[in-house]
């Protein structure tokens, strides 16, 4: 289990919150130091297995926090050896994580060319429950 | 208050040379993005001039989809911006001439396209010569700020606005 107290999730949440594009979430994780810290602090495995456990969460539960998370372990990922982490993530599902993907491509270390990951422009389609509904409520 | 939980997709976009623009929409809203975006007004709601331009948050589009899609979905990568600029036939605009409903981006000095918006009012004294501008701050609601005054960095920004050319009457 990965020690979140290390990140700063507070400032990791904000970020994410107003980040309009992939390279600035990716830009700003990789100059926040806790997200170096958290990466120092966990192996490969241990970030994979983080995304894995956020990629689980139920989309009606997960959080703003869990997410920040998530890309906290996605961005710790290139602060590790490149070879090393493409062949922990060869069977990883991103499809959870909307930018994760696209981030790992913008790590400059990161084989750009490899026909066994392939971006998905149409991430996982999760069909609303019949209960949840939206609201229009005037501006 | 919007509980959709949905997918990613696209849209059929095209520009005004008929090529297609990448795009891609997230129907996703998560808990707490509410709490996240009173912070973010607890933060900015005090800076001059700021004002935030409607309730909802909306995830379904971004800053530059708010500004060459009309809304309808999110546009993130530097290649699309730059296409954008260049199909649709953008020029670069000095900053004493920048007009209500130019386009304005925000560049990162790597090269990064990190924000852009639309100009409400060009530098007058009465905005301490700084222009106020419409944008949509990633997940949240948009808001009219100071140019200079949101979460991205604004130690280059640069105008645009679309220029067709001279028109020939047959």
């Amino acid at each position: 289990m990965a020690n979140l107290n290390i990140l700063n999730i507070d400032a990791l949440a904000n970020i994410y919150m107003v980040a309009n594009t992939p390279s600035y979430l990716f830009r700003h994780y990789r100059n926040n130091s806790s997200v170096q810290d958290f990466a120092d602090a966990h192996s490969i495995e241990e970030l994979v297995a983080e995304i894995r456990r956020v990629s689980s969460i139920e989309l009606t539960k997960r959080t703003v926090d869990d997410i920040a998370v998530a890309y906290a372990a996605v961005v710790g990922l290139t602060f590790k050896d490149a070879p090393l982490v493409k062949a922990a993530i060869a069977d990883v599902d991103f499809s959870k994580i909307l930018w994760a993907q696209r981030i790992l491509f913008l790590w400059e270390p990161y084989p750009t060319v490899d026909a066994t990951l392939k971006l998905t422009s149409e991430s996982v389609v999760v069909m609303p429950p019949a209960e949840m509904s939206v609201t229009t409520e005037p501006c | 208050m919007a509980t959709l939980i949905g997918s990613s997709k696209s849209l059929a976009l095209a520009s005004t040379e008929g090529n297609e623009i990448d795009n891609e929409q997230s129907w996703e809203v998560i808990y707490q993005d509410h709490a996240r975006n009173d912070e973010l007004l607890q933060q900015y709601g005090n800076e001059p001039m700021f004002k935030r331009r409607c309730q909802h948050i909306s995830p379904v589009y971004n800053c530059h989809g708010m500004t060459f899609a009309s809304r309808r979905t999110g546009i993130i990568d530097n290649s699309t911006i730059e296409q954008i600029l260049r199909e649709d036939r953008y020029s670069l605009i000095q900053g004493e001439q920048v007009l209500p409903g130019d386009v304005i981006l925000y560049v990162h000095e790597s090269g990064d396209i990190e924000h852009s918006g639309i100009v409400i009012e060009p530098p007058r004294p009465e905005n301490f010569n700084i222009p106020l501008i419409l944008s949509k701050w990633g997940r949240y609601l948009e808001s009219v700020h100071l140019a200079n005054r949101c979460p991205y960095d604004s130690n280059d920004i640069r105008y645009y606005r679309i220029n067709h050319g001279e028109f020939e009457y047959s």
